[in-house]
Formats: C-alpha cells, sequence, structure tokens
C-alpha cells in the first residue's frame, strides 16, 4: 500500500506531533489523545501516562512521585487550550508562568477536589476536560478547543523556561537527583521519612534552586528554606557527591593554581564594598566565579568545587557563581573583540541586573558585581 | 572529478559488473517487483483527470477497466506523485473490502485499518476517528482537501457509499474539509454507475457522476511510450543515483551500442498479434499485465546473451508473450 502523505499516527492512534505543545504533562496529552481517537479518557491515560509518551515521561516517572500534587493544579487559562504542563505538578509552582493566574486544585463551580480522571465529555469536534462531579469544564471557556486550535499556546516560552530548568536540574545536578530520589533521601531528625510534610520541603528546597538559577519567581514560604537547610546539613548519611557539571569541573582543575581575584588587581576594579569585579578578559571567569562564592559564604570550610551534596544552599549558589562569571566573561571577550570599553557597556550592565534580580538574596548577602559602582563617571548612579 | 561523478562511476560499475553484488541489485530490481509502476499514456491520461478533479473540487470522479489492465499501478502512481503538482494536499489510497454481512461497524474498521489506526469501538466511535485522521493528514499538509483513492471500487454497495457520503458531509459541515474521491474499479463499478443513475442519483452525483474508461494499451504509439520509460535512466533508474536505465541494467554491452527497447516496438506488437490470431483473436487492447510480464521476462531471460551486437529476433518475443500467459486470458 502506497500512503502519499502519510496519516500522521502514533502506534495505531491518530497523533500528529504538532499537537503537542512544548512541556506539555500527561494529562492534557491524554485528553487530547482520547479526543483524535474518540476514546474515553480512562481508556488512553494510563497508555499515555505509562508509555513514555514524548517529555511527559518527566512530569510522570521522574518527578511526580516526590514531588507532584496527587490533585490535577491547573490554570484555567491554559485549560482552555486544553495546556497542563508537567510543571504545574509540582509543589511552588504556584501561580501560571503564563497568565499569572494561581493554579486551581479544585472545580471553580462546585469545589470538587481535581483528579486524574476527569469527565471528558467527548465531542465530535473539541476536547474540553470537565469536572467529574459537575462536568464543567475547568478551563474558563464552555466551548472546548478544536483540533484546528491544538499546539500552540501563546507564551510557552515561559513554561519551557521553566521545564529546562527543572530538566537541567534533574539530569545535571547530583544534589537534585538525590532529592528528587526518595530512597536516597535519608530521614531527618524531627521528620519522619515519607513524610508529606517532608516531601514539601524537598518540593522548597528544589524550588529554591530553581529560583536561584533561574529566577523562577518568587515564593513568601521561601523563608521556611533556610531553616530547612540548616536542620538537614550535615545529617544526610552516605558519602558526598562531588559536583561533576563540566564548567565547574574545568573551573575546579585551575583552582590547584592558588590564584585569586587579588593577583589580577590591574585588571579588576573595587566596588565599594570590597568585592573585585574583573573589566578584563584576562581574569579567568573561575577566579571571578570563587571570588563570587567566597564572597556569599565567609568563613566556609573547603573550597566551592568540592561541596558535598549535603550543602546543597552552598552548591546552588556555586552553580550560580560559575554562570555569572562564565556570562560576565564572555561579554568582556566580546566588548575586547570590538573596541567597547568595558567599565560603560551596557552589556555588563544589563548582566549585572539580571543576575541580581533573579539572585535577590545576593544583594541581601552585600555582592553584586555591579560595574557601575566601580565606573568613576557614573559614581552617583551606584546603588547597593 | 567530482565526487558525484565518482560514486556515479563507481555505482555503475559495481551495478553492471558479474559479482555478488551485481546479483543482490538484480533480485531487488524494481522491474521484479509487482507491480511494476512504471508510467503509460493511460496513467498520464488519467493523472491529469485526476489533478483536474482536485484543482476544481470535484466529489469524485471513477474510473473503470477489465481486470489486468493496470488500474492498481495507475492509483498507486497517481497517489505517489499528485502532490508534487497539487500542494497542500492530502492524499490515501485504500482498497474496498466485501464482506458477507455488511455493517456500519465493519465498514469504519476497514476504513481505520487502512489508515493504520486501532479499530476498537463502536461504528460512531470509528467513523469520528476516521475524521479525526482525515482532518489531521490535512493540518500536516496545512491544506483543507483530502484526495481519497479506492481502489477494487466495485466492491462497495449502496450501503458503504451512503456510509461514505456521511462522512464526507460531517468532514466539510465540521471542519471545512473537501474530500473528493477517485475509485477504480472493474466493470462491475460502471454496472453500479448506472444503476445510481436511475435509483440513487444522490450517490451518482457525488461518486460516479464522473467517469471514464481506464484503458490498457490501445496501440503501438502507447507501447512505445511504454518502452521508451524504460530506456529513460532520468525517469526510472537503478540503483539510484547510478544514471542506470531498467533496459541498461539488463543489456548493459548492448544498451552502449545503441540498443533500445522502444526499437522492440514493432516486434513486440506483432508477437502479441501473432498470440492472439492463434486463438483467433484481434489485439485491440493489451492489458498491462501481459505487456509488463512479456518485457520482464524477456530483460530477466535474455540477459545473459548481452553483447554489443545484440538483437532479438521475432522467436524471443513469442517466447516472452507465451510465458505471460497472454494467450490463455483470450480464451
Amino acid at each position: 500500500m502506497i500512503i502519499v502523505t502519510p496519516i500522521p499516527t502514533y502506534q495505531g492512534l491518530v497523533w500528529r506531533s504538532a499537537w503537542e505543545v512544548p512541556c506539555e504533562g500527561p494529562f492534557s496529552l491524554a485528553a487530547k489523545v482520547a479526543n483524535a481517537n474518540e476514546l474515553q479518557f480512562a481508556d488512553v491515560r494510563d497508555w499515555v501516562f505509562a508509555k513514555n509518551f514524548s517529555t511527559a515521561n518527566l512530569g510522570n516517572d521522574t518527578v511526580r512521585p516526590v514531588l507532584c500534587s496527587s490533585r490535577v493544579r491547573y490554570c484555567r487559562l491554559c485549560m482552555d487550550r486544553c495546556y497542563h504542563p508537567w510543571l504545574f505538578q509540582l509543589w511552588h509552582f504556584d501561580t501560571c508562568p503564563i497568565h499569572g493566574h494561581p493554579l486551581l486544585t479544585s472545580c471553580q463551580t462546585c469545589d470538587a477536589p481535581t483528579t486524574f480522571f476527569p469527565f471528558d465529555g467527548r465531542t465530535n469536534t473539541s476536547v474540553n476536560l470537565r469536572c467529574p462531579r459537575c462536568t464543567e469544564p475547568y478551563g474558563a471557556s464552555k466551548s472546548g478547543l478544536s483540533l484546528a486550535g491544538w499546539g500552540s499556546v501563546d507564551g510557552v516560552e515561559k513554561i519551557a523556561a521553566a521545564c529546562d530548568a527543572v530538566m537541567w536540574i534533574c539530569l545535571a545536578i547530583p544534589f537534585t537527583a538525590r532529592l528528587l530520589n526518595s530512597d536516597q533521601w535519608a530521614p531527618t531528625g524531627s521528620i519522619a521519612h515519607g513524610n508529606k510534610e517532608e516531601e514539601i520541603q524537598r518540593g522548597k528546597a528544589l524550588f529554591c534552586v530553581l529560583q536561584k538559577l533561574y529566577g523562577l519567581g518568587h515564593d513568601p514560604q521561601l523563608a521556611t528554606v533556610g531553616l530547612f537547610y540548616e536542620h538537614v546539613e550535615g545529617q544526610l548519611s552516605g558519602p558526598p557527591v562531588w559536583f561533576h557539571e563540566p564548567e565547574a569541573g574545568n573551573l575546579a582543575a585551575r583552582l590547584d593554581s592558588g590564584l585569586s581575584i587579588d593577583d589580577f588587581s590591574n585588571e579588576t576594579v573595587r566596588p565599594s564594598f570590597g568585592s573585585s569585579v574583573p573589566v578584563s578578559s584576562k581574569v579567568p571567569a573561575w577566579v571571578h566565579a570563587v571570588s563570587i562564592w567566597q564572597r556569599q559564604h565567609h568563613g566556609f570550610p573547603g573550597d566551592p568545587t568540592r561541596i558535598s551534596i549535603n550543602c546543597a544552599q552552598y552548591q546552588a549558589d556555586w552553580f550560580a557563581a560559575s554562570k555569572i562569571a562564565c556570562e560576565w566573561h564572555d561579554a568582556l571577550l566580546r566588548l575586547e573583540a570590538e573596541g567597547a570599553h568595558p567599565q560603560k557597556s551596557a552589556a555588563l550592565m544589563s548582566i549585572d541586573e539580571r543576575w541580581c534580580r533573579r539572585l535577590g538574596r545576593w544583594s541581601d548577602r552585600g555582592y553584586s558585581p555591579v560595574l557601575r559602582i566601580a565606573d568613576s563617571t557614573q559614581k552617583a548612579s551606584v546603588v547597593i | 572529478m567530482t565526487n558525484t561523478t565518482m560514486h556515479r562511476d563507481q555505482l555503475r560499475q559495481v551495478a553492471l559488473s558479474s559479482g555478488a553484488e551485481r546479483d543482490a541489485y538484480l533480485l531487488n530490481h524494481p522491474i521484479s517487483m509487482r507491480p511494476v509502476e512504471v508510467l503509460t499514456r493511460s496513467i498520464e491520461e488519467a493523472f491529469l483527470q485526476v489533478v483536474t478533479a482536485v484543482k476544481y473540487r470535484q466529489l469524485g470522479l471513477c474510473f473503470q477497466a477489465p481486470f489486468r489492465l493496470g488500474k492498481t499501478t495507475a492509483a498507486c502512481i497517481i497517489a505517489s506523485n499528485i502532490s508534487q503538482v497539487v500542494p497542500h494536499l492530502a492524499v490515501h489510497l485504500m482498497v474496498a473490502k466485501t464482506h458477507e454481512k455488511v455493517s456500519e461497524r465493519a465498514f469504519y474498521g476497514d476504513a481505520c485499518d487502512s489508515f493504520m489506526l486501532t479499530n476498537e469501538g463502536t461504528a460512531e466511535e470509528r467513523s469520528g476517528r476516521l475524521r479525526k485522521a482525515i482532518v489531521a493528514a490535512c493540518q500536516a499538509v496545512d491544506g483543507n482537501q483530502f484526495l481519497l483513492m479506492i481502489d477494487e471500487g466495485q466492491n462497495w454497495g449502496e450501503k458503504e457509499w451512503e456510509w461514505f457520503r456521511d462522512t464526507s458531509n460531517v468532514l466539510l459541515k465540521d471542519s471545512k474539509i473537501t474530500l473528493t474521491t477517485v475509485t477504480f474499479g472493474d466493470m462491475r463499478l460502471g454496472a453500479m454507475r448506472g444503476r445510481f443513475q436511475r435509483t440513487r442519483q444522490d450517490l451518482w452525483a457525488r461518486f460516479m457522476m464522473k467517469s471514464t474508461v481506464f484503458s490498457g494499451i490501445r496501440h503501438k504509439e502507447d507501447l512505445a511510450y511504454f518502452l521508451s520509460q524504460l530506456d529513460n535512466a532520468e525517469k526510472y533508474e537503478y540503483p539510484a543515483g547510478s544514471g542506470i536505465s531498467f533496459s541498461e541494467f539488463f543489456f548493459p554491452l548492448a544498451y552502449s551500442a545503441g540498443w533500445r527497447l522502444e526499437n522492440q516496438t514493432d516486434a513486440i506488437w506483432k508477437a502479441f498479434e501473432r498470440a492472439a490470431s492463434k486463438v483467433c483473436r484481434k489485439v485491440d487492447e493489451l492489458g498491462m499485465q501481459w505487456v509488463s510480464d512479456t518485457v520482464v521476462d524477456f530483460l530477466i531471460s535474455r540477459t545473459l546473451g548481452d553483447f554489443e551486437g545484440f538483437n532479438c529476433g521475432p522467436d524471443d518475443w513469442d517466447n516472452s508473450v507465451a510465458a505471460s500467459r497472454f494467450v490463455e486470458s483470450l480464451v
């Protein structure tokens, strides 16, 4: 048989990859698969959830057991687009990054808690996830969404950025892998293993890392995280896991030279609060990174590249420090290639501002690679 | 010498020299496959009619012809190539099946099978799945027209055409998708068409109003055209990228000396006439099966006799015509 225009299918079901929105979770994917194939939601739910259906897998197997809510957490406007990113199921994402609406866990009509078995009320042309009790749609629209509208959600890049961060952390940071793996998570003194509260605390810890690295929003409850770390620090059993992120690994290899940022006084400027900032690419990025990190953790015994997972907060700070330093170094290289004056560069300003905004706590502790303050012509605008 | 020409020369040498690699190419040669998908005048004419039907969004067109004339090959070739001429067109080829007990569920189950979809569920669910597959296919090509080629169309009866009409109606109403059907069938399709014209004008007008008799090889010019395709490496080459035409593959030395299959048109036609005369028949039209079987038999069985001065006599073609069982088809 010849099929010239292949009928878009996936394992015997009508399916177009274009119908899947980036970072979409299994909940809305299952709804679409069911609708496209005139099947019951329950018929395809387990199949979609279990069969590594694209990226839904991460929201399912990796993250859900530890960090996910057992209720569907949804944004009403995203539901109108039949879009439910797996990110919504993670604790501490309380608002939709696209619409800024709170994530809901109950029906807005009858207040019944959401479940993974919605009333899918199949219609011929549209998909509309509904409350199983009152059959009202979870979304704001009554009409549902036809096939023609599937696959596009305005602002999805915001979700994608957050999901990238989570995936990166899941894959690249031993600490987070440990955090996500409940078997490896030793019970803390006062919190019983498997306790719901402990899981929430793990979620908070993950969110803390995410927020520091990617600026994923502000959560007032983060104030508790510091206490949490103080509590668990040093209590986790097992050998320490060293930080092997490639970029930082290279930095670590060069730390043995014993150089510090003070050895580059001609290529740095010293802001009023005392932390040197490179203005020349001659200053190695790793030297800058160590300087940033040490500024955050005065008195920490040992170097930042050999931090055990027990000190998750320190490790997260080291990731951020190395990223700032590398970005800063790249910008200097670009400016030098263009013959521009680094100290007056808008590019460096923007790096500075971006990181300061993302890492609010850093400025609280006194470090900010603010170049403005080192520029004698702009002293009036210095803000620390 | 560029890499491309080097590659082509190496490929030619390997494919045309005796050895295990040539044997492997021989086994997989398109001419050894069935059906032999080579363009004929009739297919070309049918292709143009289908293109016209699609361009003007006609709902139905049908071709009828006696058995073994090349309808299935035509459907395959048209389905394979029409997207190059009509962009944003989704195409599918399905074979109509008969069932002892006609039911809507079985009908849509066949359709789902053809679309490689699960056939779970009720008739309604299956038909919904079929419609959504069509919508998905149209979305994939950024279009709103679906061409469904139906082979063995005589196997469907009034009920099946009714269900299919309903599917077409819903697609147009809900998704603004035009479904154009091109049906190939034997002479029973013509009879059904006549019956529908009298009793079911709705079905007749939608699917069968425009009807054409599909032809095989009608005269020497048709035969010459078909044979010329086998000589033409630009249209049919094997192995891909070698620049070797089908006839050159089997007779490389003779081909290089100027021998061409197209020049055998008279000899082949006369061989068919001699065969027909044995059972007191005349050659009006040749079915593609007998023509292609004759040519394939000739190419494969005479390839060992290839040399620069190769030429074949009437006996060679008589033998190949006999091998095609053409005479038996006339009795």
